[in-house]
């Protein structure tokens, strides 16, 4: 059976005076998934996700959330209750501590007592502000910032999590610990939709991912199809002292499709299209003609590669 | 207990409680504790006198007795308009420089995006950001009262001018608020505080009109009348229809505030909302207008003519106001001409639905109905005073007006269309020179033809149809609709411009 669709769009349209900014969009996200938008400055991710988060209203075109579609002219109090939205900005009350500002909005979501409480002492955990429950939000670092954001945006417990350029503007730690708890929010079965530039980030995190490029939505398939797809396979080799007699040897292999010279002198990356038995061969074909190996290790191409291949640039 | 009530407070409107939880410190309420008791204790002071009776001779005469006297009348009036002033000024400084700093600083957004109704969230500023004001114009009340039990006040007129000061102060607020969302620049607060010292004397010298300070209570003003009930003549219902009146605007002021906070490229009123307004404004002002006819019931058939300029004029500056109200603004035209109007069913009972009462359309038939619905409460009490014979003449005076805002009006929609950045400068620029001008220019060029100015300057024709031929309405009639069709085909020929497909540019290029 198919999976319930927590995101359906239907020729999504918005325009601003002449300029498309998103064309005819129809986007599936399945529940559960995370999925991954990409795409240069200015092909429309902001104003999806916006138009997703009720934010923005669609020039034309019908958004379904869980199969409920947003009503335009309304303020859909229901389906707002099911969204969380972090936006690339994220302007905090500086003036309140971290506790009053959760709570403010806990009772915005109608969150009641006790229930507010633990939920406040749960997303503080995950988000570890847990010592800072006490602390003026202007005294916070950007990264403990942007976690109080996400803490603020996960505090009713939504079904829909849109995060626009999350970690943008973080250090790697804070990156990192950013990562960990999206991780852990995507094992709790939450959907999420979230654009980065940082295409590692994605790939660790997204089961699906999608290309946006000038309003269009130009690709979105589960990541493993992506890969599967477009992603060829590599082998990296490295030797002992002169890395020529490998090359001799792979040039006359038949599943060779090229080398690649890396920067260390002694090691390559060769594009192989065997399968993994294949590989095993070629290993243990290598040592018996008594090359020296020091490392052979089989990986793919990324999505950053993918993505370039794909024939998009990824600065604007 | 307090905690309790605190936190049902709070689950009822989480604005108000985060509006209290961060101005309710305990030294903030000290504090506002004893401006308000210092500034009573001032007030007495300076109202109060003292005199020795009796002094002890010693080395150097010392007095021993003193006799206090308050003067309790001039310190009620004193505090009643020192608490107006607070309330009107401070209060609104307070809530304007909240809701614009909020604005600029981009956290409405994210309450916006909460499933809260904007009523609750507007609610929770108004009541929480001037707080502490309200506590200490609340600790002054009853020193205001009991100055006006001592000064042998009538305790109903007291009433009845608290109750009208929280009734205009409730429309004041809105309005401002309303001012600050539109327009939300930092020297707003400022600006709006000052407006209310402005409003405070106004309104003061409303509140003691028909007060009598020898008797010290209301005797009434026998001329205020509105249609043929003598309003000014009686306390209550001079309170109940002040009440009214400020009740009904600030009900269609708070309607467009929720649109706008809600969405704020929104247009203020929707359509429907603009013909109810028009309505009960019409209906209030036509009141005035009764009771001034019926007083001068001997006025000649020219006087009649010429009261309904003043009126006409206010009618202008309302209709005006309401043009701005329902425009939408360029990208919703853009929206609606390249797509919504595409979608809508063929049938042509679907398309006038969607002009009459569409959010999104263009104003043109919304202001026809807006002037049709002005008309039909003038015309039959206009024609049942100046007689059925001069009534053709009242029906084409008012035509002639109607037909004049409807061209303002949809100069403003096609200067709306602009993507100038100044578009409201430009809009108030040519509207200004469109009513002024003609008139300037007439002037200066003696222009003294009847048709022309009846044409072309609104509000003369009440001046000229008492004298006018048939002939020359004709022609001014004619003229004008001329003027209008061209107006109409203008703005259809930028419509469908703004929603021809941009693909079409694209390939008028390539084959150029």
């Amino acid at each position: 059976m198919a999976k319930e669709l927590a995101i359906d769009t239907r020729g999504l349209t918005k325009q601003f005076d002449r300029h498309i900014a998103v064309n005819d969009v129809d986007l599936q996200v399945a529940s559960g998934e995370v999925y991954g938008l990409i795409g240069p400055n200015g092909a429309g991710k902001t104003t999806l996700i916006r138009m997703l988060a009720t934010a923005e209203e669609p020039t034309t075109g019908e958004i379904y959330i869980n199969g409920e579609l947003l009503k335009r002219d309304s303020t859909n109090p229901t389906l707002k209750r099911r969204l969380g939205f972090l936006p690339d900005d994220f302007p905090l009350y500086d003036d309140l501590t971290v506790w009053d500002y959760l709570d403010y909005f806990a009772r915005l979501y109608y969150l009641r007592q006790p229930r507010r409480r633990q939920r406040l002492y749960e997303v503080l955990e995950l988000v570890q502000l847990g010592n800072k429950r006490n602390s003026l939000i202007s005294t916070l670092s950007r990264g403990m910032k942007q976690r109080l954001s996400l803490a603020r945006t996960i505090i009713h417990e939504p079904i829909l999590l849109l995060l626009d350029e999350p970690v943008s503007g973080l250090d790697p730690l804070a990156r990192m610990q950013f990562r960990e708890i999206i991780k852990i929010l995507r094992e709790a079965g939450m959907t999420i939709l979230i654009s980065s530039h940082v295409l590692s980030d994605l790939a660790e995190l997204c089961t699906s991912v999608g290309i946006m490029e000038l309003g269009y939505l130009v690709e979105s398939s589960p990541l493993a199809e992506l890969y599967q797809r477009m992603s060829r396979q590599q082998i990296i080799m490295s030797v002992l002292g002169d890395r020529a007699p490998l090359e001799s040897e792979l040039r006359h292999h038949p599943q060779v499709e090229g080398i690649e010279y890396l920067p260390n002198s002694q090691s390559l990356r060769v594009y192989f299209s065997g399968t993994p038995e294949a590989s095993a061969d070629l290993l243990r074909h290598l040592v018996q003609t008594g090359i020296p190996l020091t490392e052979f290790h089989c990986t793919q191409e990324d999505l950053e590669t993918i993505f370039l291949k794909l024939g998009h640039k990824q600065a604007s | 207990m307090l905690l309790t009530l605190t936190d049902r407070l709070g689950d009822w409107n989480p604005q108000l409680f985060r509006e209290l939880k961060g101005r309710l410190s305990g030294r903030k309420l000290l504090l506002a504790t004893a401006t308000s008791v210092v500034v009573q204790g001032l007030l007495i002071s300076a109202n109060s006198n003292s005199t020795c009776t009796k002094y002890v001779d010693s080395i150097v005469s010392r007095c021993v007795e003193y006799h206090w006297e308050i003067y309790w009348q001039p310190l009620f009036m004193a505090e009643s308009i020192i608490l107006m002033l607070l309330l009107f000024a401070g209060g609104v400084y307070m809530l304007v420089a909240d809701i614009v700093r909020e604005q600029n600083r981009g956290t409405l957004n994210f309450i916006r995006l909460s499933p809260r109704s904007s009523q609750s969230i507007l609610l929770g500023k108004i009541l929480g950001v001037p707080f502490l004001l309200y506590w200490g114009i609340a600790l002054a009340l009853p020193l205001q009262w009991v100055a006006a039990v001592a000064a042998e006040i009538d305790l109903g007129w007291v009433l009845s001018c608290d109750l009208l000061v929280a009734a205009a102060g409730s429309f004041f607020y809105l309005l401002f608020l309303l001012n600050a969302l539109l327009l939300p620049a930092p020297y707003q607060a400022i600006a709006a505080s000052f407006v209310g010292c402005w409003v405070t004397s106004l309104y003061t010298g409303f509140l003691v009109w028909g007060f009598d300070s020898f008797s010290r209570r209301y005797i009434g003003d026998s001329y205020w009348k509105w249609f043929s009930v003598n309003v000014g003549q009686d306390l209550m219902l001079k309170t109940i229809w002040t009440g009214i009146t400020f009740g009904v605007a600030s009900y269609w002021t708070w309607q467009a505030l929720n649109r706008r906070f809600r969405n704020p490229s929104a247009t203020l009123l929707s359509k429907g909302q603009s013909y109810w307004l028009t309505a009960s404004f019409q209906i209030w002002l036509l009141g005035w207008l009764w009771s001034f006819y019926a007083k001068f019931m001997d006025l000649t058939e020219l006087n009649k003519f010429a009261v309904m300029l003043p009126v006409s004029i206010v009618n202008l500056a309302f209709l005006l106001i309401i043009v701005g109200a329902i425009t939408p603004h360029r990208q919703i035209l853009v929206d609606w001409a390249r797509y919504l109007e595409a979608s809508l069913p063929t049938a042509k009972g679907q398309k006038m639905q969607d002009l009459v009462w569409g959010e999104k359309s263009p104003i043109g038939w919304a202001v026809t109905i807006n002037l049709t619905i002005t008309s039909a409460i003038w015309l039959p009490w206009l024609v049942a005073q100046v007689g059925v014979v001069s009534g053709g003449k009242v029906l084409a005076g008012m035509v002639l007006s109607a037909n004049l805002i409807w061209m303002y009006a949809l100069l403003v929609q096609l200067f709306t269309l602009g993507t100038n950045k100044f578009v409201t400068i430009r809009t108030g620029v040519a509207l200004s020179a469109v009513i002024g001008l003609p008139s300037v220019l007439f002037s200066v060029l003696e222009v003294k033809n009847a048709t022309l100015w009846m044409f072309a300057v609104f509000g003369s024709c009440w001046q000229f149809l008492p004298e006018a031929s048939v002939t020359s309405i004709f022609f001014s009639l004619l003229g004008q609709i001329v003027t209008m069709i061209m107006l109409d085909w203008q703005l259809r020929q930028q419509l469908n411009e703004l929603g021809a497909s941009t693909s079409k540019e694209l390939l008028a290029d390539v084959k150029g």
